[in-house]
């Protein structure tokens, strides 16, 4: 598809016009992005992913809420579940979430370049993409499990915001250049969320929820 | 490698050896395989494209084994990124003054 005229244009290269140059230039620049940033990432899994935190945000404002007649109070008849039971609870939905939503993105692209025919492959820059996305959110996943274990609670979900926005900032080079803004988005949420003690749910749910689908009609509308 | 009137460099010609030093410019390294899926050419297309690059010490090329796997490994040379440097700046040149 690109470079062709190439071929045909080797021996008149003397007389190379705008118009070739020009291609010639766009030729350059496509396989400079092609071959340095993985360009598959589906918008229509971006947004489920988000759709799937909200709904398990408004799980966990259920399972928290002591109000008497929500869901988690009527299915375990109001006992004495205890608030260490619970966040348990809360913890291991929240790491199921993020395994589920990094196979959601990872399979739906899949499925997305497969059908846009644009390549997908395991290559060094999707290797760099991981690398540079996991160890930060790895560091970010421990440290909340340390702080968990000793019994302090309140800065997880802006230690999951912080973390999860410097893992996007961090591996931007290598994909969608809009996965650097919404790092940033998610940073700055981490961070005003760290200073109130209060609606940490609320902007877990804006963070990766609100915010995954909004990214992801992005992505659909872009293409 | 002489260039020709408008400085565009001849070993750039073909979009193959294009494809290589742009995808090398942008990336540390490339290996053999990554390089043959982006440009989409067969195997002795690559091979002699690449080839020739190295000859010209536009590319230096590390051949090394994964478990048993032959892997070469592609990096662009100081002297290859002046020389696609030159030619990126010839075309820019050549669109000015036409434009």
């Amino acid at each position: 598809m690109i470079f062709i005229r190439n071929f045909a244009a080797q021996s008149t290269l003397k007389q190379m016009d705008n118009q070739d140059a020009l291609k010639t230039l766009n030729d350059i620049r496509s396989m400079m992005e092609k071959s340095s940033r993985f360009q598959a990432i589906s918008g229509i899994a971006v947004a489920l992913v988000g759709l799937l935190a909200t709904v398990a945000a408004f799980v966990a404002d259920g399972l928290f809420n002591n109000d008497t007649n929500n869901a988690f109070s009527t299915l375990y008849g109001n006992t004495d579940f205890l608030l260490a039971e619970k966040t348990k609870i809360a913890a291991i939905g929240a790491v199921l979430l993020a395994i589920v939503a990094f196979l959601t993105v990872f399979f739906g692209s899949m499925i997305h370049a497969r059908r846009k025919k644009i390549r997908f492959e395991v290559d060094s820059t999707m290797r760099r993409l991981l690398l540079n996305f996991f160890v930060p959110l790895l560091a970010g996943g421990i440290l909340c499990l340390a702080l968990m274990l000793q019994g302090h609670y309140g800065l997880t979900s802006s230690i999951m915001l912080i973390f999860y926005g410097l893992a996007l900032v961090n591996c931007h080079h290598f994909s969608h250049p809009a996965l650097g803004v919404l790092g940033y988005i998610e940073l700055a949420l981490g961070l005003i969320d760290c200073f109130l003690a209060t609606h940490a749910l609320l902007f877990w749910a804006v963070g990766f929820g609100l915010m995954h689908i909004v990214f992801g009609i992005y992505l659909i509308v872009k293409k | 490698m002489i260039p020709n009137l408008e400085g565009l460099n001849k070993a750039f010609e073909s979009r193959v050896r294009l494809g290589i030093m742009s995808a090398l410019a942008v990336n540390e390294s490339a290996d053999f395989a990554t390089l043959k899926s982006l440009l989409e050419v067969t195997d002795g297309n690559l091979a002699s494209h690449t080839r020739n690059l190295e000859e010209l010490g536009y590319i230096s090329c590390e051949k090394r084994f994964i478990g048993r796997k032959p892997n070469t490994l592609f990096r662009i040379t100081d002297q290859g990124r002046q020389a696609f440097r030159n030619h990126l700046n010839a075309l820019a040149q050549l669109l000015k003054t036409q434009l």
